[in-house]
């Protein structure tokens, strides 16, 4: 039976860390991308920040949903210079992060990104993101308004079509 | 293979709970699906890990077809399950990732959840959860509200993922 999802590469910190890149990331054998993290920030939760193949320009468009426990609400932005859509645990906590990059190697269309971002401590979401531009996506960098914990975990797998 | 089923329970006939035990250590995180429906009416469900349905925090996002509504709670709510209220022969969903199962640290881990109705009451959840222990997850059990029973042809396959890495695919 032919793998669905293959492991690409991962990583678990091993001393604190701003930001974590996975690149080299093949443009055939796979359809679409799954990120796992698991993580603790040393300072308090954030805003992640995600971009895609180097690119800074304003060409990250979103969609947002969030539950606090006590709140909700909607967000959405156009030609930002990064994701920002996703939280992540500060100290103390551990949430989980998972992206799905849909067609992530097609040279047709834009991408999109879908994000679930849990952090128990503070709050739930989901946002619909959209990288504007048809080039295939090689390198992911992740980074936040603070340091990755040591022990976070990252992990980046292929998905056959 | 990166994704390997672990195993899958069906209820042949009316049950209390579904529960994966003697879950192996030897993944990396786990993912379980679940498709189910109470005897009773619409209620709520629940995950519990290792026997204990203790230091369990969930905060969760509802949308119910009318409004939307967020929560925090200290059990392990899932959230709601079709029944016997809903439309016949429809069961909820739910999917519910655990990474670093196995691992020395807490446990958090993603709810996305639905109870399927063909009216306008209609569930749309999900949820951020933390089990705050460091043991190692064993086993899970899927309850209901007020220990309500599950109905028969109701299933839930747990999945183990293992993480790797690809010749050329780097890290930093």
């Amino acid at each position: 039976m032919a793998a669905a999802l293959v492991p690409l590469q991962n990583i678990t910190l091993s001393s604190n860390q701003t930001s974590v890149t996975f690149g080299s990331i093949p443009t055939s054998g796979y359809r679409d991308l799954y990120l796992v993290i698991n993580n603790t920030l040393v300072s308090s939760g954030t805003n992640g920040v995600m971009r895609v193949n180097g690119d800074t320009g304003g060409n990250y468009n979103r969609i947002q949903m969030v539950g606090t426990g006590s709140s909700t609400s909607s967000y959405s932005a156009s030609g930002d210079d990064a994701i920002y859509s996703w939280e992540l645990a500060g100290t103390g906590s551990r949430g989980v992060v998972t992206m799905n990059f849909m067609d992530y190697a097609a040279t047709d269309k834009h991408k999109t990104i879908l994000i679930r971002s849990n952090v128990p401590a503070y709050a739930v979401v989901a946002s619909a993101n959209r990288w504007a531009s048809t080039s295939a996506i090689t390198s992911i960098l992740l980074t936040s308004g603070g340091s990755f914990a040591a022990g976070s975990t990252f992990a980046l797998y292929g998905v056959v079509a | 293979m990166s994704m390997t089923k672990i195993a899958t329970a069906t209820l042949g006939s009316d049950a209390a709970a579904i529960s994966f035990t003697s879950i192996p250590g030897t993944f990396t995180d786990l993912m379980l699906v679940v498709s189910a429906r109470r005897t009773g009416v619409a209620e709520a469900a629940y995950i519990n890990f290792n026997g204990s349905s203790s230091n369990l925090t969930v905060r969760t996002l509802r949308g119910s077809g009318s409004g939307v509504s967020s929560d925090n709670r200290t059990d392990g709510y899932i959230g709601e399950q079709d029944g016997s209220n809903m439309t016949s022969n429809t069961f909820g969903n739910a999917q519910i990732y655990i990474p670093n199962y196995a691992g020395s640290t807490n446990k958090s881990f993603s709810v996305d959840s639905v109870m399927e109705n063909n009216a306008t009451l209609a569930y749309q959840q999900i949820h951020a959860g933390l089990w705050s222990n460091t043991a190692a997850i064993t086993s899970i059990t899927l309850n209901t509200y007020l220990g309500g029973n599950w109905l028969a042809g109701s299933t839930a396959t747990l999945y183990g993922v293992t993480k790797g890495s690809l010749a050329g695919v780097t890290v930093s």
